[in-house]
């Protein structure tokens, strides 16, 4: 065969492999009807557990400057790539490909190796060119170009330089090979697109001189009740002391008008000047009111709520354009009906409403020109509701289910539990799993800090997965049902801690080896007796060896086993906030799913035949004892089927299409017995489960938490403490509650005490505690004159040397010496004697389970738990007879769960009769509508990672249930250290230098 | 590639804390260079990189080469364009910018030699060559200026086509005179 002839085939045959590989990558699971059930020989869909080599394939062309003249190369590349170290940090990819195609007229191959950094997209490596029998050196450099890919989901838009042979260079396409989720994992879109397409209609113009110059004082007013409502803290500047400069003068202009005008009398002035003006504007002085209820109506429903429920997320056409053509449209269709307006004055009466849109429109762009990010804009609601509007828990909790689209469920039975109670409680609950199960946690580590097997891990592997598996498959030939097991695992820690070790097992117990490569001789031994066990069940059951003969054993395997699902896996095709794609932008890959959650047998038909268990904490030993601070709630009732839904969310964001989505996160089919069952069911709480999805997926927790901190009435109790107290806008809108009245305790960790303790998380905590002393400082005055207060504390608890004991005595000492607490706590005092007591006598002094004192370690502040009460409530509770019984119970369990030798039920007792006490509690406080109380609890930290980035969950409630997290509060409270000066809180919670301060702030979003 | 996308995009993307505008004087020992002027542009991102662009036109000298009988008046000048990439280490009021530029200098040389039959000859070449300049700056504001004095060693390529050979690197010392201007975060 000639060489032209030869070249032409190379070509060709070039094409065809590109073609078949962009076929292959872009291949999917083609069955289009719902697949059958795995009792019936179905399949359960999993993600799996990531490969630890993937395979690419390429067609590049380009110019070859070789020689004496240009030709051009084509080159068919196909190559496997492996990273040495966890694969999500993207700093290291290594790989060897071969080629082959044409150069020039002659056939042209070679083989390649590879070194990349996947952050960077960029690479260097060494060329063997067959033909020439040559070595050189090659750079390669690749961008997805759009999120997703350039051609086909996963594909790559790719670069090959050749700067020895004359700069001679490819730009191909590569496309991944048998990877399905490449390019699917992720949405498309990294934004949300404000203002849609809807037509803009001509303007309304003035006809009335005096009406147009009537908005200015609306204007400035709407502007100061920004300012107030979500004052701006995070003021930057050349070094640390300009930064804090203009904060002050921020702080002082705030000052100015305070002392002017409050904030409760800055909206109502609002109002009455909107009312005065609708009232000019109608020609009838009668009618103000009545139109001023209607606009302050529709503004909310319109444009306030729609506009918020962003918050947090990217944003596109950043305009309110079209939420007021639509709040325009509706409002001249009441109007029109409501035949107040005569007709020659509507027209004054919609330029009056059209003006509003416009006077919050200008707020917005202020408020991000401030912000200096649209995603923390945060349009304060007092535009459309006066403070009697939201002063009663019915009121407040309409105004979240509007705000966040999520709904109130009643009837939930909650359980409040302390750090490591959740080990037995997951445990527990996989043993009693009837249908199925969902683990969806950041962390199970196979591995400890210091290379051993993680044993707290290892247990709920054995004693959890692999008994329950033996225990239903033994039991089989008479049930005829057997449970579905799931794990949600993040990459990021399943990289970095090792889990593939554990996962391997529970993913193919059947076939899986028994040999560790972590761990003892009696670790191994006893993994082989609960595989043998499992095995010796699955071979004696005669019903599921029947079925395995039709089905195949392919079946079976995928019957008996652990569904894994490793989620947020790196993926080159999807990067935000560049110019292109990844051209100075940042991957999602840095985005992690944070939620903590387990979950069994939740269903729409039986809403309290589930349980879940919403936590801080990973699985593993580390999360075990009293070095980490942590909280967790088991739920039973229908708030849970918000997860089932997060489940099935969280499986289709990864990848999945809806005829892959397990059974058990189906959409149900029974909405009706649903709500039949719910209202015939017990009393019990009221909860609403909050998700916030990976990524650029809608963030509905941040709307709740930022809808009560700035609604909460005056005279509220406010109390957030957080293990990453780093958001400068969650901090503004509590700022903005002491102004309104609200008494506000803010308690982040010390530097000892702080679970991530980096530089710059706890550069960022320094700054956003230190702006907040000055804010007390200053505004302290203005504060006090509204009724509230703030307070900002920090967890510097010492190491616990004789166990729970020190933590009392702690208690008690602080509240007999700390003036406020003994105020803001009023029955404090009264229990001072009863907590010392158990600072004397705590039975866990004496005990060598104090394993935090043995190893030198400081408690980790690590709940994530915040309370609020009104006022009305917050006397009910502070003046209960309970709070000696109430404190005792507490006590008591948090000495049983205090170390992991104590006994798992007594600790379940004691958390039951905590929430039988709270129902006392309340039982006085229900008949008073104004007496509205609110727990979160759940696993977004204060911080700009959690609103912005990661997959979050919270749950709040409401009721009973929400004052057992209330008094561990009050337990904190009185266990942290209070930060009266600069001193103070340096000391603690050291600054560090100018560079590592712009650092923190630079990565701000991240951390 | 990555320079045709980043041209193509419509969102400008990244953390902007300062842009810096103005001009700079330099001066070097070596023959091409001499004293220097010149405009630099570049943006202090979160203000620790410094991302920027100078382009300095060096006036060079003239000097007398080959026979004393009759000897050839060379000038040779040079000016160059080149990408500014440094750390900026804060260190009390003032800030220290280890960095390096890369560009190209342009190196040209005129020479006036003698005629055979009377007067002169006038000849031009020029070249250019790879500019690597590893060195340190310090940032010292004055207000809404600042004064940034720096030094550093330049590495060019030997312009070897130049009808008289002439030192192509060595010290460079200048003086940059900057309005800052304050800039937002564009990345979202």
């Amino acid at each position: 065969m000639s060489a032209p002839a030869c070249s032409r085939c190379s070509t060709q045959l070039a094409f065809a492999v590109w073609i078949a590989a962009l076929l292959f990558g872009s291949a999917r699971i083609a069955s289009a009807q719902m697949p059958r059930l795995p009792e019936f020989g179905g399949r359960t869909v999993s993600l799996g557990q990531p490969k630890r080599w993937h395979w690419q394939a390429g067609l590049g062309a380009g110019p070859s400057f070789e020689g004496p003249g240009t030709v051009t190369m084509v080159r068919a590349v196909g190559g496997v790539y492996h990273a040495p170290l966890n694969p999500i940090i993207g700093l290291v990819e290594l790989g060897i490909e071969a080629y082959a195609g044409a150069r020039g007229g002659k056939a042209d191959a070679g083989v390649r190796a590879l070194v990349q950094v996947p952050y960077a997209s960029a690479g260097i490596g060494a060329d063997y060119n067959l033909e020439r029998g040559r070595l050189d050196m090659f750079v390669t450099s690749h961008t997805p170009v759009r999120r997703g890919g350039v051609l086909t989901r996963g594909s790559l838009l790719r670069f090959d330089w050749y700067p020895l042979r004359s700069h001679s260079f490819t730009v191909g396409v590569s496309v991944p090979l048998g990877d399905r989720l490449a390019g699917r994992n992720r949405p498309i879109r990294d934004y949300v697109v404000v203002s849609g397409d809807l037509r803009s209609p001509a303007p309304h113009r003035a006809i009335d001189p005096a009406i147009a110059a009537a908005f200015d004082s609306l204007r400035v007013s709407a502007e100061w009740i920004r300012r107030v409502v979500v004052p701006f803290l995070d003021q930057d500047g050349r070094n640390a002391n300009v930064a804090m400069a203009r904060t002050a003068r921020y702080v002082s202009e705030l000052q100015a008008h305070l002392a002017v005008r409050s904030v409760d009398q800055e909206v109502r002035a609002f109002h009455g000047h909107m009312e005065q003006l609708f009232a000019l504007a109608s020609g009838n002085p009668s009618a103000g009111r009545e139109l001023g209820r209607g606009a302050r109506e529709i503004l909310l429903d319109e444009i306030l709520l729609p506009y918020n429920r962003m918050l947090g997320r990217k944003k596109r056409k950043d305009t309110l354009q079209s939420f007021s053509v639509a709040a325009r449209g509706r409002f001249g269709g009441w109007v029109a009906a409501s035949g107040q307006v005569p007709s020659d004055r509507a027209g004054h009466v919609m330029f009056a409403f059209q003006q509003l849109t416009e006077i919050l429109e200008a707020v917005r762009r202020r408020a991000a020109k401030e912000w200096d990010d649209p995603r923390l804009v945060w349009l304060p609601l007092q535009y459309a509701l006066l403070p009697e509007d939201y002063d009663e828990q019915a009121e407040l909790d309409v105004l979240l289910e509007r705000a966040t689209k999520v709904d109130f469920t009643d009837h939930n039975r909650v359980s409040y539990v302390a750090n490591l109670h959740f080990h037995w409680e997951l445990l527990k609950m996989i043993r009693e799993t009837r249908a199925y199960h969902v683990l969806w946690i950041h962390d199970f580590p196979a591995t400890t800090s210091v290379g051993g097997l993680d044993w707290a891990s290892f247990l709920q592997v054995v004693d959890g997965y692999l008994k329950t598996l033996a225990d239903r498959v033994e039991a089989y030939d008479s049930t005829g049902t057997l449970p579905s097991f799931f794990i949600f695992l993040d990459q990021h820690y399943y990289e970095q801690r090792k889990s593939r070790v554990l996962m391997g097992v529970l993913e193919d117990p059947l076939r899986a080896s028994a040999a560790l490569s972590l761990g003892g001789a009696p670790d191994a031994e006893r993994l082989a007796r609960a595989l043998e066990r499992l095995r010796t069940a699955v071979s004696n059951s005669r019903r599921l060896q029947a079925e395995a003969r039709e089905y195949g054993d392919e079946w079976l395997r995928n019957r008996v086993k652990v569904h894994i699902n490793i989620t947020n896996r790196p993926d080159a095709t999807f990067w935000g906030g560049g110019l292109v794609s990844s051209v100075f932008g940042y991957p999602d890959d840095m985005m992690r799913d944070h939620r903590k959650i387990a979950f069994r047998d939740v269903s729409e038909d039986d809403p309290f035949g589930g349980t879940a268990i919403l936590t801080g904490m990973g699985v593993g030993q580390q999360y075990l004892g009293p070095g980490w601070d942590d909280r967790s709630l088991i739920v039973v009732g229908p708030a849970l089927v918000e997860l089932k839904r997060a489940a099935h969310d969280l499986l289709i964001s990864q990848g999945l299409n809806e005829t892959e989505i397990p059974p058990p996160f189906r959409a149900p089919t029974t909405a009706a017995r649903f709500v039949a069952q719910a209202d015939a069911a017990r009393s019990g709480g009221r909860a609403m489960a909050l998700v916030n999805g990976t990524g650029y997926l809608p963030k509905p927790l941040n709307v709740a938490k930022a809808l009560l901190y700035s609604l909460m009435p005056p005279g509220s109790v406010i109390k957030v403490p957080d293990s990453l107290w780093n958001s400068s806008f969650f901090a503004g809108l509590l700022v903005g509650a002491c102004l309104r009245g609200s008494q506000v305790m803010i308690i982040a960790p010390a530097l000892d005490n702080a679970p991530s303790n980096g530089f710059p998380q706890m550069v960022r905590a320094h700054e956003l505690l230190t702006r907040l002393l000055l804010v007390r400082r200053e505004l302290g005055p203005a504060i006090a004159t509204a009724g509230g207060d703030l307070r900002t504390g920090l967890y510097a608890l010492p190491i616990d040397r004789h166990g729970f004991a020190d933590r009392a005595a702690r208690w008690a000492r602080q509240i007999d010496s700390t003036p406020f607490l003994r105020t803001f706590l009023p029955f404090a005092p009264a229990l001072v004697p009863l907590v010392a007591a158990a600072g004397d006598t705590a039975p866990t002094s004496d005990k060598p389970a104090d394993r935090a004192a043995v190893v030198g370690l400081r408690p980790k502040l690590h709940q994530k738990v915040q309370f609020m009460a009104t006022r009305e409530s917050w006397r009910a509770i502070s003046s209960s007879a309970e709070w000696p019984s109430f404190m005792a119970a507490y006590l008591r369990y948090r000495e049983a769960s205090y170390v992991p030798e104590l006994e798992s039920d007594k600790a379940t007792e004691f958390a039951d009769s905590l929430v039988q006490i709270a129902e006392r509690l309340l039982a006085r406080i229900r008949s008073e509508p104004r007496a509205a109380s609110f727990a979160m609890v759940g696993s977004q930290n204060q911080d700009y990672r959690g609103m912005f980035m990661d997959g979050e969950i919270d749950v709040l409630l409401t009721g009973p249930e929400s004052l057992v997290p209330m008094l561990d509060i009050v337990f904190m409270i009185g266990t942290v250290t209070w930060i009266d000066d600069q001193a103070a809180l340096d000391r603690l919670l050291p600054p560090v230098g100018e560079f590592m301060r712009r650092i923190g702030r630079v990565a701000k979003d991240g951390v | 590639m990555v320079g045709v996308l980043a041209i193509a995009a419509s969102p400008a993307s990244a953390q902007i804390g300062e842009i810096q505008t103005g001009g700079i004087g330099s001066y070097s020992t070596g023959e091409p260079f001499g004293a220097g002027a010149g405009l630099v542009w570049g943006v202090a991102a979160g203000r620790i990189a410094y991302i920027g662009v100078r382009w300095t036109y060096f006036a060079g000298t003239t000097n007398l080469r080959g026979p004393a009988s009759s000897p050839s008046e060379v000038t040779t000048r040079s000016h160059q364009v080149a990408l500014d990439l440094g750390v900026q280490i804060p260190v009390g009021m003032l800030e220290v910018v280890p960095g390096m530029s890369v560009g190209f200098v342009r190196f040209a040389q005129r020479v006036r030699a003698p005629a055979p039959g009377g007067g002169s000859t006038v000849s031009s070449e020029h070249e250019t060559e790879f500019l690597a300049a590893p060195g340190v700056a310090v940032v010292v504001p004055a207000g809404p200026m600042a004064f940034i004095p720096e030094l550093r060693y330049s590495l060019a390529g030997s312009p070897s086509s130049l009808p008289w050979r002439v030192p192509h690197g060595g010290l460079l010392v200048s003086l940059r005179l900057v309005i800052t201007f304050e800039v937002g975060r564009i990345r979202q």
